[in-house]
């Protein structure tokens, strides 16, 4: 892959990462989906350039159902429109993982570039290696997957913790692209059972949840049972 | 290593995968759903148990191995063990959930049609859960172990009640996770062996002890970090546990049996196909599995003392014991092994005793609460007696089946000279004998609340298809605990299929 392919591919993977922040710290789901959406997109592309770079056709297959990726969320969404009035915003967001998160990331691409420029390889990392593969590219998916489980850790509401997990799916695919690109065949049938089962069992629950308690943020159900116990 | 073709292998997860097709989609009664899900499942354990034997006759002396699908799907002796306890064990969930369910739709807890789903999930997780096993390729083993985990998740919430739901999410999240992280550690492996071999295009489960050998130091320990997270995850072991309690405590009765038995031993299965391979390479790989392990066993039963849900406190004790199964395997030597996938039977068989119990005492009372409980042994005396058989096999009394396993992996322990976690293993033995009597007392011994004075005594305290399985799970506690022996040849040849797959 020349440096100019490479550059594109950055470019992707860096707005892939950007969108999904922004999905995160959107407070309105609906609003926050599309953004999600967005983020796909750029997944899309990032895989399409791939292949056209490489000349690996799996990708392209790749690239076709990642567009399920795209439409599972807005499509459950839809469901949920009569329930949406009653639970349309993340009622206690937090900003300051993401924005640590952007400061450790951009700080961490500066230093893989600054080392990369030298023609450096951290001595003893793991990472010594794969140090044909470590490239900028990798950094950020490999930050993608990061944030995912960031928001993991963060978020309580239901509709957002099912959003980490795609986010981190979606860093472990584009790791996935970058460190073994004969790999592929199998990952499509991961990328649809993943999206289309265990994030529809996901949200299905957050419905169910958000359709009869009136919410689905997790603290604040559990927190309802609690004030109710009190005489 | 010889490979036979085997058309039972491919044949196998068709028969339950009909049975569901059948309950989803046919217009048909409770007694012919009932009907479909035993034609699902008992052929399938009888055709498991044929596979075993074949597995363990043929060409005595050399490891053998069926393959279909062109080396696709594989079993060995651990595959085959691992498909008869799981039809076993649904089998006898199945048949336990007949009577437990119609008292739950005429409570109207559940309805008719999650009553269908109920035993179309359970017939798709033995689908799954057949592949999960015999699946040759790492990456497909991860696919089939989600989809397994979107079943049992549905299963979990099958009561559709706000902690149950909540539960279902959080059991699906935390392992779909776990499995990415395992997808990272196979992609390091990948990427490592596509260097040196381009052609390469899967990682097979049989060739997994030739790759990790050629593995540099450090890059085997992220590997095997990663591997530890997912199926320590899918296990239930400490730290990654948190899934396990709300979910044991949320599920109906015989699904939170069948999540202690049967749901929690693919993480130690995972684990023998894949981080017990590094184990002879990487010394400090088994001091990790080792203090993890230790660390489960420890904080498990600290947090069974302290509980007043009886299927929590069987949860926590769940935690702790399958501390010992990691241990044991983590430890890569045959005794520890053959004490790991001991205690995974015994622990299947106990466990899944305990939890019919409280769903007998829930069937009968409503109640879960240990402090609501007490003077149950008059009013239930098959039950006080089951659960005493469970509780003293869980908590490791001679003459119980939890004994001899508990003691082969301290022993293990100790040949290892991991002195350590031989007494921290022995001081939380003692631990947990004395969280299951002082249970068992207080249900069935201590004062008997309003409830229970209320509850009049019957000739029968439940049905016959829920008192035949904890019978049959009883009788089993104590045949593998006075004969012990007589599982040997099974475990044995299943230890040696794994340590067949190391790098030679």
């Amino acid at each position: 892959m020349n440096a100019q392919t490479s550059s594109i591919v950055l470019g992707l993977a860096l707005s892939a990462t950007f969108f999904a922040i922004l999905a995160v710290e959107t407070r309105a789901f609906v609003r926050s989906t599309y953004w999600y959406v967005v983020h796909s997109c750029c997944l899309i592309l990032t895989y399409i350039t791939y292949g056209v770079a490489t000349g690996n056709t799996y990708l392209y297959i790749w690239a076709g159902l990642c567009v399920v990726n795209t439409w599972i969320l807005p499509f459950l969404q839809g469901g949920l429109r009569y329930t949406a009035k009653r639970v349309q915003q993340e009622e206690r967001p937090s900003h300051a993982a993401s924005l640590i998160f952007a400061v450790v990331g951009v700080a961490s691409l500066a230093i893989v570039a600054w080392f990369s420029s030298l023609s450096l390889t951290v001595p003893g990392s793991p990472l010594d290696h794969l140090e044909q593969t470590v490239s900028l590219n990798l950094v950020c998916s490999l930050l993608l997957f990061v944030y995912g489980i960031i928001v993991l850790l963060t978020h309580r509401h239901l509709f957002k913790l099912a959003l980490g997990l795609l986010i981190m799916t979606s860093g472990a695919h584009l790791t996935l692209v970058q460190m073994a690109p004969s790999f592929f065949s199998m990952v499509e049938i991961e990328i649809l059972t993943k999206v289309m089962g265990t994030v529809f069992a996901m949200l299905y629950a957050a419905r169910l949840l958000a359709e009869r308690f009136q919410s689905a943020d997790a603290a604040r159900l559990v927190e309802s049972d609690r004030v109710s116990m009190v005489p | 290593m010889i490979t036979q073709t085997s058309l039972l292998l491919s044949f196998i997860p068709f028969i339950p995968l009909l049975a569901a097709l059948f309950v989803a989609l046919a217009e048909s009664s409770q007694r012919e759903r009932r009907l479909a899900f035993l034609l699902g499942t008992i052929p399938s354990l009888a055709l498991s148990g044929v596979l075993l034997w074949g597995l363990r006759t043929s060409h005595a002396g050399a490891q053998v191995v069926f393959v279909a699908w062109g080396g696709f799907l594989y079993a060995d002796v651990l595959s085959a063990l691992m498909l008869v306890g799981t039809f076993f064990l649904v089998t006898v969930v199945g048949i336990y959930s007949f009577p437990y369910l119609q008292h739950d739709v005429e409570r109207g807890t559940v309805t008719d049609s999650i009553v269908r789903g109920y035993y179309f999930l359970l017939l798709i997780f033995c689908v799954f859960m057949t592949w999960t096993v015999t699946i040759s390729h790492l990456f497909f083993m991860f696919l089939v172990v989600e989809v397994a985990t979107i079943a049992i998740s549905l299963l979990v919430a099958t009561y559709r009640t706000k902690y149950a739901l909540i539960a279902s999410f959080k059991y699906n999240l935390l392992v779909v996770m776990a499995m990415l992280f395992a997808v990272m550690g196979a992609v390091f492996i990948f990427a490592k062996m596509t260097a040196t071999n381009p052609g390469l295009t899967r990682i097979h489960l049989l060739e997994m002890g030739r790759l990790v050998a050629l593995l540099p130091a450090p890059l085997a320990l992220v590997i095997v970090a990663c591997f530890i997270g997912a199926f320590g995850t899918k296990g239930g072991l400490a730290p990654f546990h948190s899934w396990l309690p709300d979910a044991h405590a949320e599920a109906p009765a015989p699904i939170s049996a069948l999540l202690s038995g049967l749901v929690i031993t693919i993480g130690p299965f995972g684990f023998a196909r894949t981080v017990a391979l590094f184990s002879p390479s990487y010394a400090s790989v088994v001091t990790l599995v080792s203090a993890l392990a230790c660390a489960s066993i420890i904080v498990g039963i600290l947090l069974a003392i302290v509980q007043d849900d009886l299927k929590r406190l069987l949860a926590y004790s769940s935690v702790s014991q399958i501390g010992y199964v990691f241990a044991g395997i983590g430890l890569g030597t045959y005794l520890g092994m053959y004490g790991g996938l001991f205690h995974a039977v015994t622990h299947l068989l106990a466990k899944s005793l305990l939890f019919f119990c409280s769903g007998a005492i829930i069937y009968r009372l409503g109640l879960r609460k240990i402090s609501d409980l007490g003077g149950l042994s008059r009013k239930m005396p098959l039950t006080a007696f089951c659960f005493f058989v469970g509780a003293l096999s869980i908590g490791g009394l001679p003459l119980l089946a939890g004994f001899m396993s508990k003691y082969t992996v301290v022993l293990a322990m100790a040949r290892s000279q991991l002195w350590w976690a031989m007494i921290l293993m022995a001081a939380a033995g003692l631990l947990t004998l004395a969280a299951m009597v002082w249970a068992a007392y207080r249900v069935f011994w201590g004062e008997e609340s309003a409830k229970v004075t209320a509850l009049e005594r019957t000739r029968r305290e439940m049905p016959l298809a829920m008192s035949v399985p904890m019978i049959a799970l009883a009788a089993s506690v104590v045949l593998l605990g006075v004969i012990p022996q007589s599982i040997f040849p099974v475990l044995d040849s299943g230890v040696r299929s794994l340590l067949a797959l190391r790098a030679p």
